[in-house]
């Protein structure tokens, strides 16, 4: 078939409404032209670079000079300056308590006190969602006030996942240099690449994390003043009984989240679980190499969520702890089943009579422990 | 590869940096096209292939029917070679996994245990899209509406232009191949500041209050049963803004990046959040698609010329293919079935508005008649919005069991003010209540504008300083932490 290109005279060559005709020119400028061309919109990233530049120092006032941070991030830098002050000061052999959420709401370490001997103090070093990674973040700053006991606190069904230290977690441990050469040796097996990159950066790219600190800051500070119950009062600088909640929340948001917790428990793998308790066990071993003694508590579950949680899962876990505790020779408190649904003020926080109960509980066992209590 | 990442300023200075050393037009194009696949490739080296593959067999279709007079028969049969191939490769990689599984549910309850298999692939990036463009290609050569494209180069670089390869907008051929045509591509200073105006305005959408916002819908909607109404319509209405934000920030930096290389591509919306009806709506967003089904679905299946009942059934089937334009799920068909039930209604009612009203809100009128105008459009807005946002449930929650909960809430509402227990903390509230406020505002003051970016091109070189230190300023402080892709990259 002889070639023949088909055109249909019909045809216009059509733009959209709002599109411009481009530039027909078939004439090459020179590669010089094009060049000035660019340059001379190059002002546009640099003043916006310029802003990037301004805002480090901005930064740098707001979150280091300030402590405009939101409290929860707030409260990690506290507690290691605290420790460090501790060490510095000489005031050694008190009873530290590590854990999460839980542990901030549940555990008044006032009412525990008394049942210690005079010379030991008991504080509570709570973070919001810590689990394991995140106390090895601290354990350095915490083995340097030669402790008399650590105790581990260990919510059943949030150990079963993987616990993530948030980067800004990282950077902040980066920039407040948490971690001596040893320590940082110690644990960089347990931190992913990014967490230890995190770790290796510079102050300034640190300060480039600390970028959302004011913003989570004002929203934090909104919530304080829109809410009836103070919930943050005073607390990323008070180890004793840091965050009184003094309202329950409504039984179909409990629900919800039983439903929600539940869910993320049974997505997790086994893997997860037993790096949390691989990374327990190093802690133990890192207090115990200087003579520091450790104890582990399972903290008290809403008998709603246990329900939920089911018979099989609980006794995987706690098989899995109690031959943690057997392996590594460490008291474990079984406070699993100490509350009732009312004692809560969620699915998993302990409410005021819920956190008076297993403050009790926990200065009963401690006074044991340690020995030599008053009460 | 996302706009807003290292390595597409890597890859924009590169092009650059080529497009002012290579002064011919054919190395250009070559180069433009290398860009465009490793544009590509930066998700999934293999799925080049799939593009590649669709050029080829559009671009030999259209060859083939340039060859032949308009109206020689086998013209017919390239075509059919086209769109099958390119809805088979939709039907492979975006449905069959879908349908599959809903055949299989249905043996199962029949107790029949073997089905279908599911294929174990990935859903490529941004396939709805190129294969929509591509198609509409070889259709419109087979209409005799453009002419066949000789250069396979130039109709690869067509099909994989990569600043709107993945999200659109959809580009026609007529709009676009005569641009690629015999042309040096000259940086011109005026074109690159405005095209940077347009990137800088779809980057702040998009990190400023798409991300910022998202982070709170996906809060409620990744798991809403249980939540009160006031939760679930708070969710749908910040995924309203998080929709349009987000989308819109691509078509805006995939024009901007075009312009300053350029080339003009067409808008993908003019301000849809100001329609007073759904068919309005359908006008104003994601118009490349809309123009799309309008041309070669609803046009084709007989428009509004066959009678009452046959254009109510053709709105209804145009409205369907474009919910499952989206995905495959039953929530995406819903979601046109919705639209199309309501612009059926409207139509029916005479409740429909169009874009060509010169002053829709009364603006130029004054005195009582302003009132007037201005109150009842805004009452058509507010029921406008109600729609909207329901439609946007069915966008955003794919379970079925969670759609249906969610639609019941928002409907039914009940009135129970309870949010203080519900974890939105979690999501920044307060931060997403300022966004939204600010937002909201420079929406307003763009539409009274027409256009931030250009009304920016207009400003003095100081103000524009300004303008970009303060957005600098707020991008270093709020950008996520995390990547986020793009909503419409699923599709």
């Amino acid at each position: 078939m002889p070639y023949h290109w088909t055109t249909n005279p019909g045809i216009k060559r059509r733009y959209c409404m709002h599109a411009q005709q481009p530039d027909s020119s078939t004439t090459p400028s020179s590669p010089l032209a094009n060049l000035r061309s660019v340059i001379s919109v190059l002002d546009g990233p640099l003043v916006i670079l310029l802003a990037g530049l301004a805002f480090l120092f901005v930064i740098q006032w707001l979150v280091v000079d300030l402590r405009l941070m939101p409290v929860t991030r707030a409260r990690l830098v506290e507690v290691h300056e605290f420790l460090k002050q501790q060490a510095e000061s000489g005031n050694n052999g008190g009873v530290y308590f590590l854990g999460s959420s839980v542990l901030l709401e549940g555990v008044d370490c006032s009412i525990i006190d008394p049942a210690l001997p005079d010379d030991v103090e008991s504080y509570n070093l709570a973070l919001m969602g810590a689990g394991a990674p995140q106390w090895m973040l601290i354990a350095d700053a915490l083995r340097e006030t030669r402790p008399e006991l650590v105790v581990m606190t260990i919510d059943l069904t949030g150990v079963t996942g993987l616990q993530v230290i948030p980067e800004e977690g990282m950077a902040i441990a980066e920039y407040w240099d948490f971690f001596t050469p040893e320590a940082k040796a110690r644990f960089a097996q347990y931190f992913t690449p990014e967490q230890l990159a995190a770790l290796n950066k510079s102050d300034l790219m640190s300060l480039l994390d600390f970028r959302v600190f004011p913003i989570g800051a004002f929203d934090m500070y909104m919530r304080e003043i829109s809410k009836p119950d103070l919930r943050y009062d005073g607390y990323t600088t008070n180890f004793k009984s840091p965050w009184v909640r003094r309202t329950r929340v409504s039984d179909a948001s409990i629900d919800r989240w039983i439903s929600d917790k539940v869910t993320k428990a049974s997505a997790q793998d086994q893997q997860a679980m037993d790096e949390q308790i691989a990374m327990i066990a190093e802690l133990v071993s890192w207090f115990e190499e200087a003579d520091v003694h450790c104890a582990m508590v399972v903290a008290p579950v809403n008998p709603r969520l246990a329900r939920e949680f089911g018979d099989e899962e609980t006794n995987r876990v706690m098989s899995k702890l109690i031959r943690l505790s057997e392996q590594t020779d460490t008291p474990l408190l079984d406070h699993r089943s100490l509350l009732e649904d009312s004692d809560f003020a969620d699915h998993v926080h302990p409410f005021e009579p819920g956190r008076i109960t297993w403050s009790n509980k926990l200065a009963e066992d401690l006074g044991q422990l340690v020995g030599g209590g008053t009460e | 590869m996302l706009f807003q990442t290292i390595d597409f300023a890597v890859l924009l200075l590169a092009v650059f940096g080529a497009l002012i050393l290579l002064r011919t037009h054919t190395l250009q194009l070559v180069m433009l096209l290398l860009a465009s696949y490793v544009f590509y490739m930066w998700w999934n080296p293999l799925y080049i292939l799939l593009i590649v593959g669709s050029t080829l067999v559009d671009y030999i279709s259209g060859y083939r029917m340039g060859l032949r007079e308009v109206g020689d028969p086998k013209r017919k049969k390239y075509l059919w070679f086209s769109v099958a191939t390119n809805l088979g490769l939709l039907g492979t990689f975006k449905y069959f996994n879908f349908f599959a599984g809903e055949i299989n549910l249905g043996l199962q309850q029949l107790g029949i245990e073997s089905g279908l298999p599911i294929l174990n692939v990935l859903l490529p990036v941004g396939i709805s899209f190129y294969t929509f463009q591509s198609m509409s290609y070889t259709i419109d050569v087979y209409r005799g509406k453009t002419e066949a494209e000789r250069s396979l180069f130039r109709f690869a670089t067509y099909v994989a232009f990569f600043p709107q390869l993945v999200a659109g907008p959809i580009l026609r051929s007529t709009e676009f191949l005569p641009q690629l045509k015999s042309r040096v591509i000259n940086l011109n200073p005026a074109e690159l500041r405005s095209g940077f105006h347009l990137f800088l305005n779809g980057l702040v959408k998009k990190m400023l209050v798409a991300d910022q916002v998202g982070r709170l819908v996906d809060h409620i909607f990744n798991l809403p049963q249980g939540l009160p109404s006031p939760i679930i319509a708070l969710g749908a209405f910040c995924f309203a803004i998080q929709i349009y934000a987000d989308f819109s920030a691509y078509s805006d930096m995939a024009i901007g990046v075009a312009r300053m290389m350029g080339f003009s591509i067409p808008d993908n919306f003019r301000y849809p959040n100001f329609s007073r009806s759904i068919s309005e709506f359908w006008t104003r967003w994601h118009i490349s698609l809309s123009k799309w089904v309008r041309d070669y679905l609803y046009y084709p299946l007989g428009g509004s010329r066959k009678g009452v009942r046959r254009t109510y059934i053709n709105l209804l089937i145009t409205m369907l293919l474009m919910g499952i334009w989206h995905g495959a799920g039953w929530n995406f068909f819903m979601y046109g079935l919705f639209n199309g039930l309501v612009m059926v209604i409207e139509r029916a009612t005479r409740w429909r508005t169009a874009i060509g009203d010169a002053d829709p809100w009364g603006i130029t009128q004054s005195g009582w008649k302003r009132v007037r105008v201005f109150s009842f459009s805004l009452f058509k807005w507010l029921i406008f919005m109600y729609l909207r946002i329901l439609s946007c449930i069915f966008f955003r929650v794919t379970d079925t069991q969670d759609l249906i909960y969610s639609v019941k809430k928002y409907v039914l509402f009940d009135f129970d003010f309870t949010l203080g227990s519900w974890g939105l903390a979690q999501a920044n509230p307060f931060l997403v209540a300022v966004v939204i406020v600010a937002f909201s505002a420079l929406h307003l003051f763009s539409y009274r504008v027409n256009g931030l970016a250009a009304w920016l091109d207009r400003r003095p070189r100081m103000v524009q300083y300004a303008i970009y230190f303060a957005a600098g300023l707020a991008l270093f402080a709020l950008w996520p932490t995390e990547r986020v892709a793009y909503i419409y990259f699923q599709f």
